[in-house]
């Protein structure tokens, strides 16, 4: 029963797809990858928070809490929080500068803004690198969401059937299709989150008995020691900021009709966070109930399975996998875009999508392989993406407000911030638990500022983005 | 930078980011509780509500006839 919903829900979604292309015969870059820069508040709202709201929050977030307590939860929610009130006052700034240049991917905005092709070049390959662990996190979720359901497929097949389905959207429509999809599988996202969240609230009798009780149980409901709060507040400031840094927010970003449409979205997107406290019941719930469970990812499914019926595991499943599906089908698009726009320019226009598709797949096979061969607690692939995106930020609030910034600058500061990053992740090295992306950053400025003034003698003066007038 | 915009980033952005922050750490090792919940998420779930209003000031007193 469970199954058939679920296959249900997917079939319903491709013909979504289908429908989303419209009578549109255009079929130029611009519409496949920014939609046409036409996509007014609604839709915006809801692809903005498909992005967001996607399955790092129904299967991550429980599963983080799960593993590894409150702290992990705050980070979480502080995180998203706040990257909205940044957001506000930085995504107009960044669309603008979008449309200034007409660029349909963030290398774009490098290339034009600094007229420089190695820094392009170096932007493009570092969003390609860390979209692989974002979209590792993707398939761990589908895994995951498809276990649930019993089926036991080996976890290489799970992963190609979703890589597969993911490819399909985008080659219909484009963004398009995203866009479209989201809509439905917010619907039963948040349906999804509420009725399993309740179920948890009542079977443990109210909000109240199940946070005490699982306190009783050993669970924590605050940070635990002053390591946790510094990595935990550090992580939010830092990641709140980064967030912007990613290609497909700021894909998501140009796909809008104008700096007030962004702005007017912005203002309501902290109230659709007002579903996790029914996520957190789950994780909760699951550590009172179900201490066993071996992969902490699987801790909001598990609590579906123990306390609903099968039919709404199956919706519950579906709307999991679908987050996980549009997410990959974004990233693909991503990810085709920047390939053939940023890195190989030279291919003609009409192959260009051809090229595209076959980076994808490759891009798709990588993460597919690394996720059956190094699974991992999906809060960590977060903070592993963020480490790699946040580097770029520095270079981003240059574009937008500093004149003197110079190609060199900026791409030096990007290498020293990402190899600090790695490096750090890699050896394990932590600084009093701060946040590893944010102590990069600390080295990524001053390089980018040092060496952009001692670069920037003769060179003519950029226009900073904050000073173009506001596209209305 | 105007005395508007100072006030309009103020409002929008240095004043929730700021509250959520400090709460975050005032209350760290709290254990208690309110309205069920433990107060760390409390605290994240009033400010869910907060911002929003926080930003909404920002465009209704600053920013709506900029952009309409």
């Amino acid at each position: 029963m469970a199954v058939a919903i679920f296959i249900g829900v997917l079939i319903f979604s491709l013909i979504l797809a289908v429908l989303s292309k419209g009578k549109s015969k255009k079929d130029n870059v611009a519409d496949y990858l920014v939609g046409g820069r036409s996509f007014n508040g609604f839709i915006l709202f809801f692809l903005a928070i498909g992005e967001v709201y996607s399955i790092g929050t129904i299967i991550g977030f429980p599963g983080g809490i799960y593993a590894k307590g409150a702290s992990y939860g705050i980070w979480f929610l502080g995180y998203i929080l706040l990257a909205y009130p940044v957001g506000y006052f930085l995504s107009p700034l960044i669309w603008r500068a979008g449309k200034h240049y007409n660029a349909m991917t963030a290398p774009d905005l490098f290339k034009s803004h600094f007229s420089s092709r190695p820094l392009e070049l170096l932007v493009a390959c570092t969003c390609l690198l860390f979209l692989i662990p974002w979209g590792q996190l993707q398939f761990e979720g589908l895994i995951v969401a498809l276990n649930a359901l019993g089926f036991d497929f080996p976890p290489l097949m799970a992963v190609v059937i979703a890589g597969a389905i993911a490819y399909i959207y985008v080659a219909i429509s484009g963004v398009k299709a995203p866009a479209v999809i989201s809509i439905l599988k917010d619907i039963l996202l948040f349906a999804a989150i509420i009725i399993v969240g309740w179920a948890a609230f009542s079977k443990l009798d109210g909000v109240n008995n199940l946070f005490s009780t699982a306190k009783e149980h050993g669970a924590s409901v605050s940070f635990g020691s002053t390591e946790q709060v510094t990595f935990s507040i550090t992580t939010i400031i830092f990641q709140a900021v980064a967030f912007y840094c990613f290609p497909f927010i700021i894909n998501v970003l140009f796909t809008s009709k104008s700096e007030g449409t962004i702005k007017r979205a912005q203002r309501f997107m902290p109230l659709y966070m007002l579903m996790y406290p029914f996520l957190i019941a789950t994780a909760y719930f699951a550590l009172v109930a179900l201490p066993n469970i071996d992969n902490p990812n699987h801790a909001f499914i598990a609590t579906s399975i123990e306390l609903l019926p099968s039919w709404v595991v199956g919706l519950v499943a579906a709307g999991a996998a679908l987050s996980g599906l549009l997410v990959l089908a974004v990233i693909s698009l991503v990810v085709g875009g920047i390939f053939t726009r940023n890195i190989v320019t030279s291919i003609p226009e009409n192959k260009q999508r051809k090229w595209s598709q076959v980076v994808v797949v490759i891009y798709l096979l990588i993460s597919m392989l690394l996720t059956v061969s190094l699974p991992s607690l999906m809060l960590n692939l977060i903070n592993t993406a963020y480490f790699g995106f946040g580097q770029i930020l520095p270079g981003i609030l240059s574009i937008i407000f500093w004149k003197r910034a110079t190609a060199i600058g900026v791409g030096a500061g990007i290498l020293t911030g990402t190899v600090i990053a790695l490096s750090f992740q890699f050896a394990g090295i932590s600084i009093f638990s701060i946040n590893t992306g944010l102590i990069a950053l600390c080295f990524n400025f001053p390089v980018l500022i040092i060496v952009s003034l001692l670069t920037s003698k003769n060179k003519q003066l950029l226009t900073p983005i904050v000073s173009v007038d506001i596209e209305k | 930078m105007s005395l508007k915009t100072f006030f309009n980033v103020f409002i929008g952005l240095v004043f929730p980011v700021a509250s959520v922050i400090v709460g975050l750490i005032y209350f760290r090792y709290s254990e208690q509780f309110i309205l069920g919940f433990p107060i760390l998420y409390f605290w994240m779930f009033l400010w869910f509500i907060l911002t929003s209003v926080c930003i909404s000031c920002s465009w209704f007193f600053f920013d709506k006839k900029n952009y309409d």
